[in-house]
């Protein structure tokens, strides 16, 4: 029981974080068929940039920390688009992946240089750092309140997506680009904007989970396995597909942690096997255009 | 369905009829004197530098066996690192476990590629493009995973460390020729292969695959064969690499080093048959400049494979076939005048 | 111009029928192809000309009746095992190996039908290398062997997707508006191209087509569908003055 009420907050925690880490990607994906591989490097730099404005201490000041580091990561993908990602619209795959991997090796040794080649860490708000009783075990306040933010995260993309004129736009440019193009859209403002959106919300997630891990180089190249496998399992484009998939990877991280010991962590790449040999462009996505 | 960026088809367009204007010949002979110069600098070097220069061969063999999937194919995948990694832990495993010697553990490495290749390909190329691509990478990480955990196999995430070749293949000179051979008799084999009807079929395959299947080729097949014959060449780069190092680590299978032949092959051009070679070469010995002398060496490498990729796809071949018809027209101008 | 009446026609369909729901879209066609003829098949659009030459190819299955290939019955075969038997068909979209010369498409063509795509060894530059430069020069292409697919002119493509068609060989070639978005210059090659095709070689030719003066320039035998049955059919000048083909194609502009 003990472990369970754990084994669950963790999952969802888990897949909270992925998920709007993973929402970012899908959306980026979605809208501009762009495959960014440096992705996980504006997680990397929203938990770098909550760090520098904690110092090591939390405090009110936390919560303009989470500002603070997804809006990092929103402007290094405002640089990023303008200079690399507006060239690769009509690209072939392989150079969107080459290009996005070297955006990944440029950020990464920035973020040494701002940085530092250590590992930091930073502990939780004092009102946020206890355990709350959930059914007579105590669960880390912060992983409740991960499980919190992903889930207003999604509830908030779920109203843009579908009553803001961006959200619109939005859809419109993942089902339908050619009536983008026909009503005169200003289609560079808004690839920028979808694009920067979707860094934004990597930086948040990397801000989110700031507390929850040690916050190292690195942290780009292994996040964004995990991305690639939820937003693939999901479908590439889909928000809800993201979802899903989060939910299976978190559950498939922390169950595999208790129940397959040393072949825990291949149980994500194996289940993202299964689902692609079983539909192969995902649960929820659809086959390429 | 994508279409090619104008820059990028234009390039490798030029590059391909630069080729069949007679530079494939010259191909050839420059190919010939390198590999004979490449014999006097086992008897010249001294060993440090031979040592570096093995490691860079093995790389070219890496390289090459890649850009057979890549450039002729059309195929990007991500499981490269896998075979190399495979065919480097046979000959550690087999030392390690069984006290094989070194040329049967490369066997048993090989063939496990092989094998790997046979069930990781027939699974991952149902799916297309982006899809495969990271069918791939979920495969790659998990023969890391595999690798870093399985303690008792692979020794974890230690890796495998140890004497497993003999002495003379150990020692710099040695080591030096035979990792030689061994690189120019594949890298003939995978040419000869690219020359074959195989090759031709694979080509057309990558320009226009529907176009194949209405001919009545078998593309699922064919597709399987070159990530097949494109693992055992891994395979077999990986085993130089454990003889050269005389280790296998899980690091070996990351993905992160699938992507370095590739950026390699992009590198040298990857619509050339020599391209990965000097790709290779160039890659290793830049890396291995910078990393001692260049703190921000991610930084060099990051803007130099942009620049590559966004301006110059097409590579150093690209590059070389620019020079080329610049002194033509200088030799033409030069004609006219006299 | 006559055809060779001493043996059987090369294609028939027999009361070929395709239903697509309630909807008829080829009400129980009869056709007779002889051999070495150009057979044309016209009619406006939505007049089942597609459907049709879908039913010829393999790609769809007749609903009811037969097509005889040299008097063995093909219909319903798949389009792989039709080709095997000597009807090939060239694209209305061009569609080629672009990074491939006109000689190694024309070479891959060859190694495809011969089944030796699969050789790891020998070299693909040497395979059939005579009679792939034959056929490019019998569609005009000799100066092109060495060209990309993607370099070539449109007139060009089209004459290379021709020699693709021909590259097995085929006794019957299907094509499905040859002469589409073609300058009247590139219209005049591709006619020429296939009368030469016909007469020099015994090459057999059903083809669909808009443009009616190409038609009735080149063919032999002109069948007319008009919502999905045929209307008129025969030799050109009886089916050019014949009063229902012109009450059909009065006010449709080719």
């Amino acid at each position: 029981m003990h472990s369970l009420v754990l084994d669950i907050a963790g999952t969802l925690s888990s897949a909270a974080n992925l998920f709007v880490v993973a929402a970012g990607l899908t959306l980026v994906f979605g809208a501009m068929r762009i495959i960014n591989m440096a992705h996980g490097s504006f997680y990397m730099y929203g938990a770098f940039a909550v760090t520098t404005v904690l110092g090591v201490s939390a405090g009110w000041r936390f919560w303009l920390a989470l500002l603070a580091g997804a809006a990092v990561a929103a402007a290094a993908g405002l640089l990023v688009e303008v200079t690399v990602i507006r060239r690769l619209y009509d690209a072939e795959h392989l150079t969107q992946l080459l290009a996005t991997y070297a955006v990944l090796l440029i950020l990464a040794d920035i973020a040494q240089r701002v940085w530092g080649t250590g590992y930091r860490a930073v502990t939780p708000p004092a009102v946020l750092a206890s355990g709350v009783d959930v059914a007579g075990v105590q669960v880390p306040r912060y992983e409740l309140f991960v499980i919190c933010a992903g889930v207003l995260v999604g509830v908030a993309l779920w109203v843009m997506l579908a009553r803001t004129r961006f959200g619109w736009l939005l859809r419109a440019a993942v089902q339908d680009p050619e009536s983008i193009a026909t009503a005169g859209i200003n289609l560079t403002r808004l690839r920028t904007g979808v694009f920067v959106f979707g860094a934004f919300l990597a930086g948040l997630g990397g801000a989110l989970t700031a507390p929850l891990q040690s916050i190292a180089p690195g942290m780009d190249a292994s996040i964004i396995v995990s991305v690639f496998i939820v937003v693939t399992i999901g479908g590439l484009g889909s928000v809800p597909g993201a979802a899903i998939g989060a939910l299976i990877i978190g559950l498939a991280q922390t169950l595999g942690a208790e129940f397959f010991a040393s072949w825990a962590a291949s149980l994500i790449y194996l289940i993202m096997i299964v689902v692609l040999a079983i539909r192969p462009w995902g649960l929820l996505g659809v086959p390429e255009r | 369905m994508h279409t090619d960026s104008l820059a990028i088809s234009a390039e490798h367009d030029q590059v391909r009829q630069d080729r069949r204007s007679g530079n494939a010949t010259a191909g050839t002979a420059a190919a010939a004197i390198v590999v004979v110069l490449l014999a006097l600098a086992g008897l010249l070097w001294s060993p440090a530098a031979l040592a570096n220069l093995q490691e860079a061969l093995g790389l070219v063999l890496f390289a090459v066996a890649t850009n057979l999937l890549l450039g002729y194919g059309g195929l990007v995948s991500f499981a490269q690192a896998a075979f190399y990694g495979i065919g480097a832990y046979g000959i550690a495993i087999g030392w390690l476990h069984g006290q094989l010697p070194f040329w049967l553990g490369a066997a048993a490495g090989i063939a496990a590629s092989a094998v790997a290749a046979v069930v990781v390909g027939a699974i991952s190329l149902r799916t297309r493009r982006l899809y495969f691509a990271l069918l791939t990478l979920a495969f790659t990480q998990l023969f890391f995973v595999i690798a870093d955990n399985q303690g008792g196999l692979t020794n974890g995430a230690t890796g495998i460390f140890g004497a497993m070749v003999p002495t003379w293949l150990a020692e710099p000179r040695g080591g030096y020729y035979f990792t030689l051979a061994v690189v120019v008799v594949v890298t003939l084999a995978c040419y000869a292969i690219v020359v074959s009807p195989f090759g031709l079929t694979l080509k057309a395959i990558r320009d226009n695959r529907e176009r194949a299947e209405a001919l009545g080729v078998n593309v699922f097949r064919h597709q399987l064969a070159a990530f097949v014959i494109s693992a055992v060449g891994c395979a077999i780069a990986g085993c130089l690499f454990a003889i050269y190092s005389q280790s296998a680590s899980p690091d070996l299978l990351s993905w992160t080093n699938s992507g370095e032949p590739i950026f390699m092959a992009v590198l040298g051009g990857m619509d050339t048959f020599l391209g990965p070679v000097a790709g290779a070469i160039v890659y290793f010995y830049a890396h291995l400049y910078l990393t001692e002398h260049v703190a921000d060496w991610q930084l060099v490498l990051g803007l130099l494979l942009l620049v590559i990729v966004l301006f110059k796809p097409a590579g150093l071949a690209g590059i070389g076939a620019d020079l080329s018809r610049a002194a033509n027209r200088l030799r033409a101008r030069a004609g006219r005048r006299a | 111009m006559t055809a060779m009446t001493a043996s059987q026609p090369l294609l028939e369909a027999r009361d070929v029928r395709k239903v697509y729901g309630g909807f008829a879209a080829v009400g129980g066609v009869d056709m007779v192809v002889h051999r070495a003829t150009v057979h044309a098949l016209i009619g406006p659009n939505g007049a089942g000309k597609t459907t049709f030459f879908r039913l010829l190819t393999g790609e769809a299955k007749p609903t009811s009746g037969r097509i005889l290939l040299d008097g063995a019955d093909i219909s319903g075969r798949p389009p792989h095992i039709i080709a095997r038997r000597g009807m090939t068909q060239t694209f209305q979209i061009t569609s080629l190996f672009r990074r491939l010369t006109s000689l190694e498409s024309v070479q891959l063509a060859m190694l495809a039908a011969a089944g030796r795509t699969g050789r790891l060894w020998g070299r693909a530059a040497a395979a059939y290398r005579e009679a792939a430069l034959a056929l490019l020069d019998s569609v005009g292409l000799a100066d092109f062997a060495l060209t990309q697919s993607g370099a070539l002119s449109h007139g060009d493509q089209r004459a290379l997707e021709i020699a693709l068609a021909l590259a097995t060989r085929p006794r019957l070639l299907l094509m499905d508006e040859p002469t589409a978005g073609m300058s009247p210059a590139e219209t005049q090659r591709i006619v020429q191209l296939v009368s030469g095709l016909v007469r020099r070689d015994g090459l057999t030719v059903v083809l669909s087509e808009h443009d009616v003066d190409v038609v009735f320039g080149v063919s032999d035998t002109v069948t007319v569908l008009h919502q999905g049955q045929v209307i008129a059919s025969g030799d050109p000048a009886a089916v050019r003055s014949d009063a229902r083909v012109s009450t059909v194609y009065l006010g449709e502009g080719s």
